[in-house]
């Protein structure tokens, strides 16, 4: 409180602050603080008078940089002496003033805009008649923080007393009476008004109002308002209160439901569409060795996204469960469908890993052949991290063998020799098939593990 | 007169009154002025400041409870989360959204929720397990760190000095 402190403008937000902690103030500061608002506010306003007259008369001097400087301390003095004001007249009056932290918000709202709009008239004049100038980037960027800051305060605190006194039920009766029914802000009974959040604490609503004003959390469990209110299923909230809504009820989704690119409409048997055609799901018999590519791309896929439940009434939901007779088959169904397919990966996992174990033993005859070993190069380059899980040395080996394999497949023999033998009269056509064959089936092996 | 932030510390002081925590005596200097407190703390037991009795200042700003209150202790402190002018660091007295040191996380920041009493609380631990890695006095954390024993000596001439023994 020295007098030594009346320097500068920015001492008198210094002052307030000192205020703010101690709320005992004797008339002696109100008159000093006044006075210090008039007289910097007045020598301000004649300063920026003086810079804007010569700056008239003689032209872009350096007056005008400050002019600027000083319009931009006069909002400070504003800003000081609104908040000054609104303080003093929350001391005068008896009960809290819930407003005044609204009115706090929009003053900085409304001074940081001015501000802003000083640093880019400033800039664009300077760009216009001199230079760029780079001395008030610094400060210009700090002024456009604290506007982007008080913006999004007000838009959060309006959002959520929005919330609070449209979403949120009053607290019943019935509830203040299980819990201690003190409102943990103000320490006082919940008689009156009071709201229930949605995380199931209960505070005052006049408390909670001026909470939400700098915090959008629960004062208790810190539960962000906002981020829980944004979902639609709130919106019942209000009508029942007996719906305590903090952990949204995701309706028990029955994994058929996760069917391929059909909503089922509702009235309808949701099953009719959801067993995929037999031929596309599962279109060889597990006995059959054959190349397995063909059947992969339904699991490329991603998987299909369930419908919005949100959406369905309680009926329909009902109705999409399905516990008639021909839904329970027809999971029954899919569930055996899987597990054939299940057998069948099992099996064929089983004669690759079989057949690979037999090569390994003609490894150099196979490396001998340069085609085959291009073939397996290519592939590698192809797809570089599919031997992420093999060890790095039996990789090649693994990949001409995986090779043989598909040729086996093709010739439909299990004499190895005579397979490795028959590469050197392959056509480059056919090799170009295979080398694709077997990069296709190492994407999807590897996607499948 | 901000009401609501009175009737809250009268409540407060006479909760303190009732059930005085150990360890631990607050309340208003004066009863014209219940927005600034002075509290006793005493140093925790089986640590450095054992038997040492802190003299502190609170200050509460006129919204209280919405914003924290300001602690200061008014004797010497030697303390990796205290500053040397005595303010108290720690991030139960910070509001969510001021971080002097740019590390606390929002769910220790202050809320309504606490009270004088839970500040104090935190304190006591405060005093008895410093967190070097915010250091509010960086000299006090070095040495809290590397040279335990020195930070002991000085602790015990702090304790010694609170109770008006000669060190």
């Amino acid at each position: 409180m020295s007098e030594a402190a009346i320097s500068s403008t920015k001492s008198s937000a210094h002052r307030r602050q000192l205020m703010e902690r101690s709320p005992i103030i004797g008339w002696l500061f109100h008159f000093r603080v006044s006075a210090l608002l008039t007289v910097l506010g007045l020598l301000d306003y004649m300063m920026i008078s003086h810079a804007y007259y010569s700056t008239i008369a003689k032209g872009a001097t350096v007056q005008l940089v400050f002019g600027f400087e000083y319009a931009i301390l006069i909002t400070m003095v504003v800003n000081t002496m609104i908040k000054y004001i609104l303080h003093g007249a929350e001391m005068r009056a008896d009960s809290p003033w819930e407003n005044k932290a609204v009115f706090l918000l929009y003053t900085e709202l409304v001074v940081g805009l001015i501000r802003v709009v000083l640093y880019v008239l400033f800039v664009v004049i300077m760009v216009r008649i001199y230079t760029l100038p780079l001395f008030a980037f610094r400060p210009m960027y700090y002024t456009m923080r604290n506007f982007k800051k008080a913006l999004n305060d007000v838009i959060l605190s309006r959002r959520a007393i929005n919330n609070m006194n449209t979403l949120y039920p009053d607290a019943t009766a019935e509830e203040l009476s299980q819990s201690d029914s003190i409102c943990i802000i103000c320490r006082e009974d919940m008689v009156h008004s009071s709201k229930k959040l949605p995380c199931g604490h209960i505070f005052h609503t006049a408390c909670l109002r001026s909470w939400f004003q700098r915090q959008q959390t629960c004062p208790t469990c810190r539960l962000n308002i906002l981020r829980t209110t944004s979902r639609p299923a709130t919106a019942n909230v209000q009508n029942d209160p007996n719906v305590n809504p903090p952990n949204p009820v995701i309706p028990e989704a029955n994994p058929n439901q996760a069917a391929p690119n059909n909503v089922p409409p509702a009235g309808l048997n949701p099953f009719a569409n959801l067993v995929p055609p037999q031929g596309i799901i599962f279109p060889h018999p597990p006995q059959a060795f054959i190349p397995p590519f063909p059947m992969m791309p339904p699991f490329m896929m991603p998987p299909p996204m369930p419908p919005n439940l949100d959406t369905l009434t309680e009926e329909e939901l009902k109705l999409l469960e399905g516990n008639e007779k021909k839904n329970v088959e027809a999971r029954i169904k899919l569930l055996r469908n899987v597990q054939l397919m299940l057998d069948a990966s099992f099996a064929l996992m089983n004669q690759y890993s079989a057949i690979s174990a037999n090569l390994v033993a003609n490894e150099t005859n196979v490396a001998a052949t340069s085609e085959t070993t291009t073939a397996g190069k290519t592939a590698k380059v192809s797809s570089p991290t599919v031997d992420t899980n093999m060890p790095s040395t039996s990789a090649d080996a693994k990949k001409r063998n995986q090779e043989d394999l598909i040729k086996i497949e093709d010739l439909g023999s299990d004499d190895q020799d005579e397979i490795i033998n028959a590469n050197f009269t392959e056509t480059s056509e056919t090799n170009e098939l295979r080398r694709r064959r077997l990069q296709k089936f190492q994407q999807t092996e590897q996607k499948n593990e | 007169m901000a009401g609501s932030a009175l009737r809250r510390l009268m409540a407060e002081y006479k909760q303190l009154t009732l059930n005085p925590p150990e360890g631990i005596v607050a309340g208003p200097i004066s009863e014209d002025n219940f927005f600034e407190w002075e509290a006793l703390i005493a140093g925790p037991d089986g640590t450095c400041f054992e038997g040492g009795v802190f003299p502190a200042k609170l200050i509460f700003p006129p919204d209280y409870p919405l914003s924290p209150p300001k602690m200061k202790f008014t004797c010497e402190m030697f303390h990796p989360n205290i500053f040397s002018d005595g303010r108290v660091c720690i991030s139960i007295l910070h509001a969510p959204g001021d971080d002097p040191m740019n590390y606390e996380l929002s769910s220790e920041r202050w809320s309504p929720v606490q009270s004088v009493e839970k500040i104090l609380l935190s304190v006591v631990s405060m005093l008895a397990e410093p967190n070097d890695e915010s250091g509010a006095n960086v000299d006090a954390a070095i040495m809290w760190r590397e040279q335990r024993e020195e930070f002991n000596k000085i602790a015990k001439r702090i304790v010694r000095k609170t109770l008006g023994l000669p060190s």
